[in-house]
C-alpha cells in the first residue's frame, strides 16, 4: 500500500528523469514545488464483490518531511507518512504505527519515497518500465513493475496530467483497481 | 606398538579443532540446556555468511551477482542462497488460521472497546489508494491476515531489493549471501574446497573496491588450522633448531642429537596418536602447546647422555631415582592443567603426559642399547659451566644475598597482593582479531548481537510450554518498550497454545458481532454476502492449529530451530533474544526466569566468564596445596635441606608474577596454570641437582634442559593465541629466573669433574 502511495506522491510533483528523452520532456512540462496540497476523489473497485467504493478528502505534502492523506468521506481518517514511520490516525488517536526501521515492506516503501523526494529519480525507473504519450501540454504514462516483489503490490500504474498530476489508476494483482483524481492543486 | 597406534590414528584421519566451544567446559546445568546450546550453536556452525558492501547499490548488486556466479562450483559442498526465495506461497499456508493466529498488537486492539480500533483500521485499509495486500472483503474483511503478515515481517534484519537480500542495519548498501554447508566445517578437505573457490573471488572483488565481510565457523576453523600449522612449525621447529644448535655446541657431535630426537619423536607420535584416538580431533591449542613438549621430553635423554659421559656403566640404574622423580613431578605439573574443567586443557594435559611417558620409556629401554659409543671424555662445556658456577655466589657465602632475595620475594608478594584479576572470555578466542571483528559486525547487522543468551522453556507437553511462553511475552514486550531488549523470537508468536487460539477466536467473534453489520453496510453488501462472510468466520474460528499440523506447513521452517524437545512428557523451546546483553537487561531476565519454575535464563558468555573467575580463585588454592604437598614430599627425602629445591621456583614465580602484574592490568587463570608449570619444571631441575650430588655434568644436563624448556615455552610467548601467550609469558621468565636462582641455593659440594 505504502509503496505505491509514495510513488503516487512522487509523480504528483515530478516525473523521474529516466534515460528516456520523453521523460525529460515530461519533466519539463511539470512543476516540482517544495509543498503541494489539494483535494482528491477516489473510486476503488473490489473484484471480490464487484463493487465500487467512493471516497474523497484532502492531501498535502512537504518535500522530504511529510505526506498527509486525509480521507473525509465516507469516514474521517488520516494517513501520515514520514521517513521514519507510517501512522494511521482516527480523530487524533493512533490506530497503527509502522516503523520503517524494523519492517522490510515499510522500509522499502519509505526508501523509494524519500529516494524520489531527494531527487533520486533513477530509483523509480529502476522499479518500473515506463511508456509515455505526450500531446502538447497533456501527457499519459504507463508504468509496469520490473521486479516480482513490486508486482505483488501493484501490477500496473496509469498516469495522466499536465503541469500537475491529474489522474492515477492503480491496478492490483488480484483485479482490484483504484482511480484517483486530483482537484484544486495549490503550491 | 608405536607403529600400530600411529597407523590406527592415521586411519581415523587428522582433524584440527579450533572452535571456542571445544575449549569451553561442559554445561554444568541440566541436559536440556546443553541440548539447547548445542542446537543453537549448530545453526551457526553450518552456515557461511557473506555480506557484500559498496558505496552505491548498483556496484554492490553487480558484485553479488558475480560472487553468486563464482560460487557455483561449490554446489556439492554447500547450498547458496542469494535471491529471495518464493515465500508468498509459504505464507499463504497460514491464511486458514487467520482467526486464531493473532499478533500481540491485534489482540490488544480487539480486547479494547470491542475491537473498534481494528474496525477503523480495516476501513482505512479499504479506502487507501492501495492495500498492499490483496483485499478479501468477505473472507477477511477486518484484514486480520494482513496484520499477521506485518507482524511476522517486522524485526527482520533483511529486506528485499531487486530480489536481493539487503541488510537493513547497514548504512552502506550491503547484501547478504548464505552458504549452507552440507558437510562438517572442521573437515580439512571441506575447508580447502571452500577456500579454493572463495578466496580468489574475495580477492578479485576487494580489488574492485568492494568490501566483503564473512561470518561462519568454517572460516574460524580454517584460520585455526592454518594458525596451528604455522605455530606448530614456528614453535616446534624453533625449539628443535635451538636444541640442535645447543647439542652441537656442547657435544661437538651430531650423534647425541639423534639420541635426543628418538625419545622426542616416539613421545610425540604416541601423544598425537592416542589423543586422536581418544578425542577424534586435536585442538589448535593442544597442538601448539604440545610442540613445547619437545623441550621437556629432551630432558631425560640429555640427563642420560650427560651422565653416561661420566659413568658409562649402569647409567640408567644410577639415574633411575632422579628420572622417576622428574617424570612424576612433570606429570603432576601437567596433570594440574586437567584440574580446570576445560576440555581443551584436559586434552592438552593428556597429550603432554602421554608424550612424556613415551619419551621416558624410550630413554629407559632404548637409549642404553643405542648408546654404544664409549665416549667418556669430560665435556668442555661442562667444565666451562662448572667454572662459571663456582664463580657464582652462594647464599651461604654471601651474607647479603639471602636477605636481598627474601626482601625481593616479599615485595613481589606485596605487588601480587595488590594486583587484580582480569577474567575475559576473549582469552579463549583462538581466531585472529580481524576475523572476529568481521564476524561480530555481520552478526550484529543480523540482529544477533554478541551474546549467546536465550530463555529455555520446558514443560510436560507443548501446550504447557506455549502457555508459559505466552505469559512471558508481555514481559518481554515491556523490556522491548524500555529499549532494553532489541527483539525476540518465540514459537508462540506463530503457534499459539490451544488455550490462546480459543481466546483469539472469541475475540474475533466479538469483533464481528460489534462491527460487521456496519462494515457490511459501507461495503454495500447484500444480505446474502454479509451472511456468507459471517459463516466463513464461524467456520474459520473453529480451526485448530496443532503442533503436528503446524510442523507440516512450509511457514514453520524458520521457527523449527526454536524447538529443543518435542518428546512426550518433556517438551522444550527457546526464546531467542536479540541485541546486546546489558547488565540491566540481564538482571530483568534473571528475575523473569526466577518467577517461573520452568523457565531458565541461559547466558553462555557470562556463564563462562564466571567459570573462569571461579576456577582462577580455585587454582590459587591448588597452587598453594601443590607447594605444600611438594614441600612435605621433599622433606621426607631431603629433611631441612628441602628449601634448596623449593625456593628457586617459588622466588622465580613470585618475581615473574609481580613483574607481569606491573606491566599488565590483570592476571588470569592461564597465568596461574603457567605457575604450576614453573613449579613442575623447576622442581625437576632441583631434584636432579640434589640427586647427582651437584655434579658438574648434572648441572650441564640441568642447564641444557632448562634452556630447551625455555626455548619450548618461551616461544609460546610469541603465539597469536591468547591462552598460549599467557602461558608463555609467565613460563619464560619464571624458568629463566629459576635456573639463575638454583645455583645460588646449591648445597656446598665440589662436584666431580673427574671420575
Amino acid at each position: 500500500m505504502m509503496r505505491v502511495l509514495v510513488l503516487l506522491f512522487s509523480l504528483l510533483a515530478v516525473l523521474p528523469t529516466a534515460a528516456l528523452a520523453d521523460l525529460r520532456e515530461l519533466e519539463a512540462l511539470m512543476e516540482s514545488p517544495a509543498s503541494l496540497s489539494g483535494r482528491f476523489e477516489q473510486v476503488k473497485y473490489l473484484a471480490a464483490l464487484d463493487t465500487e467504493i467512493a471516497s474523497s478528502g484532502r492531501f498535502a505534502y512537504e518535500r522530504d518531511s511529510e505526506i498527509r492523506w486525509q480521507t473525509l468521506e465516507p469516514i474521517e481518517n488520516m494517513l501520515r507518512l514520514t521517513p521514519a514511520r507510517i501512522t494511521s490516525e482516527q480523530a487524533g488517536t493512533v490506530l497503527s504505527q509502522l516503523e520503517t526501521r524494523n519492517n522490510p515492506v515499510v522500509a522499502l516503501f519509505s526508501d523509494i519515497f524519500f529516494g524520489v523526494m531527494t531527487a533520486r529519480w533513477s530509483t523509480l525507473a529502476e522499479h518500473f518500465d515506463m511508456q509515455t504519450r505526450i500531446a502538447e501540454s497533456h501527457w499519459q504514462a504507463t508504468l509496469m513493475p520490473k521486479a516480482s516483489e513490486v508486482q505483488q503490490v501493484v501490477s500496473k500504474v496509469e498516469l495522466q496530467g499536465d503541469r500537475y498530476m491529474r489522474q492515477i489508476v492503480l491496478h492490483e494483482a488480484g483485479g482490484d483497481w483504484t482511480r484517483i483524481r486530483f482537484y484544486d492543486i495549490q503550491q | 606398538m608405536v607403529l600400530a597406534l600411529c597407523f590406527s590414528a592415521w586411519q581415523k584421519g587428522v582433524a584440527f579443532d579450533t572452535s571456542l566451544m571445544a575449549l569451553l567446559p561442559e554445561a554444568e546445568q541440566q541436559p536440556l540446556i546443553k541440548r539447547a546450546t548445542d542446537q543453537l550453536a549448530a545453526s551457526y556452525a553450518d552456515k557461511l555468511l557473506l555480506v557484500v558492501s559498496a558505496e552505491d547499490e548498483l556496484k554492490a548488486q553487480t558484485a553479488v551477482k558475480q560472487l553468486a556466479a563464482g560460487l557455483q562450483p561449490l554446489q556439492g559442498v554447500a547450498h547458496l542462497t542469494w535471491l529471495v526465495p518464493p515465500s508468498e506461497q509459504a505464507m499463504d499456508d497460514l491464511f486458514p488460521y487467520r482467526f486464531i493466529l493473532l499478533s500481540e498488537e491485534v489482540r490488544s486492539r480487539l480486547s479494547r472497546e470491542g475491537g473498534a480500533a481494528q474496525f477503523q483500521l480495516a476501513l482505512q485499509r479499504l479506502l487507501n489508494p492501495l492495500s498492499g495486500f490483496t483485499l478479501a472483503p468477505l473472507r477477511d474483511p477486518f484484514s486480520l491476515y494482513t496484520d499477521l503478515m506485518l507482524s511476522l515481517q517486522s524485526d527482520l534484519p533483511v529486506r528485499i531489493e531487486n530480489g536481493l537480500l539487503r541488510l537493513v542495519a547497514s548504512e552502506q548498501p550491503s547484501y547478504l549471501l548464505t552458504l549452507e554447508l552440507l558437510q562438517d566445517p572442521f573437515s580439512l578437505p571441506v575447508q580447502q574446497a571452500v577456500n579454493k573457490v572463495l578466496e580468489p573471488l574475495l580477492l578479485e572483488q576487494r580489488q574492485n573496491g568492494i568490501t566483503i565481510r564473512c561470518s561462519g565457523l568454517l572460516l574460524h576453523a580454517a584460520a585455526g588450522a592454518e594458525q596451528a600449522r604455522a605455530e606448530m612449525s614456528s614453535i616446534g621447529l624453533g625449539s628443535l633448531l635451538g636444541i640442535v644448535l645447543l647439542i652441537l655446541v656442547v657435544f661437538r657431535s651430531l650423534f647425541p642429537f639423534w639420541l635426543v630426537l628418538l625419545p622426542v619423536l616416539v613421545g610425540s607420535l604416541v601423544a598425537v596418536a592416542v589423543t586422536l584416538l581418544l578425542f577424534g580431533r586435536i585442538h589448535l591449542i593442544t597442538a601448539a602447546f604440545g610442540a613445547g613438549l619437545i623441550g621437556v621430553a629432551v630432558d631425560y635423554a640429555l640427563h642420560f647422555i650427560c651422565e653416561s659421559r661420566v659413568v658409562p656403566e649402569r647409567t640408567i640404574s644410577r639415574l633411575f631415582a632422579g628420572l622417576l622423580l622428574g617424570l612424576l613431578s612433570s606429570i603432576a605439573a601437567y596433570a594440574a592443567l586437567a584440574l580446570a574443567p576445560f576440555p581443551g586443557l584436559r586434552q592438552m594435559a593428556l597429550f603432554c603426559v602421554l608424550g612424556l611417558v613415551g619419551a621416558w620409556i624410550t630413554v629407559l629401554l632404548w637409549l642404553p642399547l643405542l648408546n654404544r659409543q664409549r665416549l667418556n671424555s669430560p665435556l668442555v662445556a661442562a667444565q666451562w659451566l662448572d667454572r662459571w658456577r663456582n664463580a657464582y655466589p652462594r647464599v651461604e657465602n654471601t651474607r647479603w644475598l639471602m636477605p636481598l632475595l627474601l626482601v625481593l620475594g616479599l615485595i613481589s608478594g606485596a605487588v601480587i597482593w595488590q594486583g587484580g584479576a582480569r577474567d575475559d572470555i576473549a582469552l579463549l578466542q583462538t581466531s585472529p582479531k580481524a576475523l572476529l571483528d568481521e564476524d561480530r559486525q555481520v552478526q550484529s547487522w543480523l540482529g544477533n548481537g554478541s551474546s549467546a543468551a536465550f530463555l529455555l522453556i520446558s514443560g510436560r507437553n507443548f501446550e504447557q510450554v506455549l502457555r508459559t511462553e505466552e505469559r512471558l511475552q508481555p514481559r518481554l514486550a515491556q523490556l522491548q518498550g524500555q529499549a532494553l531488549l532489541a527483539g525476540y523470537t518465540a514459537l508462540s508468536q506463530v503457534l499459539p497454545s490451544q488455550q490462546r487460539q480459543r481466546e483469539n477466536a472469541a475475540l474475533v467473534q466479538e469483533l464481528y458481532a460489534n462491527h460487521w453489520p456496519q462494515l457490511a453496510g459501507i461495503l454495500q453488501l447484500s444480505r446474502q454476502q454479509s451472511e456468507q462472510a459471517q459463516a466463513l468466520m464461524e467456520q474459520g474460528s473453529e480451526a485448530q492449529l496443532t503442533p503436528r499440523r503446524w510442523l507440516e506447513l512450509a511457514a514453520s521452517q524458520a521457527w523449527a530451530p526454536l524447538i529443543i524437545s518435542s518428546g512426550d512428557g518433556e517438551a522444550a523451546t527457546v526464546i531467542r533474544l536479540q541485541g546486546t546483553m546489558s547488565p540491566a537487561l540481564k538482571q530483568a531476565l534473571i528475575e523473569l526466569a526466577a518467577a517461573e519454575p520452568e523457565v531458565f535464563f541461559v547466558d553462555r558468555v557470562s556463564d563462562i566468564s564466571e567459570l573462569i573467575t571461579r576456577y582462577r580463585s580455585e587454582i590459587i588454592d591448588w597452587l598453594l596445596l601443590a607447594y605444600t604437598g611438594v614441600m612435605l614430599m621433599l622433606m621426607l627425602r631431603y629433611r631441612w635441606q628441602f628449601w634448596r629445591i623449593v625456593l628457586p621456583p617459588l622466588l622465580g614465580s613470585l618475581i615473574t608474577f609481580a613483574g607481569f602484574l606491573l606491566l599488565n592490568d590483570g592476571y588470569n587463570l592461564f597465568n596461574l596454570i603457567a605457575l604450576m608449570l614453573v613449579l613442575g619444571i623447576g622442581l625437576d631441575m632441583g631434584i636432579f641437582l640434589s640427586e647427582s650430588s651437584d655434579s658438574d655434568h648434572t648441572w650441564l644436563a640441568v642447564s641444557l634442559s632448562a634452556v630447551s624448556s625455555l626455548l619450548a615455552f618461551g616461544l609460546l610467548a610469541l603465539s597469536q593465541t591468547p591462552v598460549l601467550y599467557h602461558f608463555g609469558i609467565i613460563v619464560l621468565p619464571g624458568l629463566a629466573l629459576t635456573w639463575l636462582l638454583a645455583p645460588l641455593m646449591r648445597a656446598p659440594s665440589t662436584g666431580e669433574t673427574k671420575q
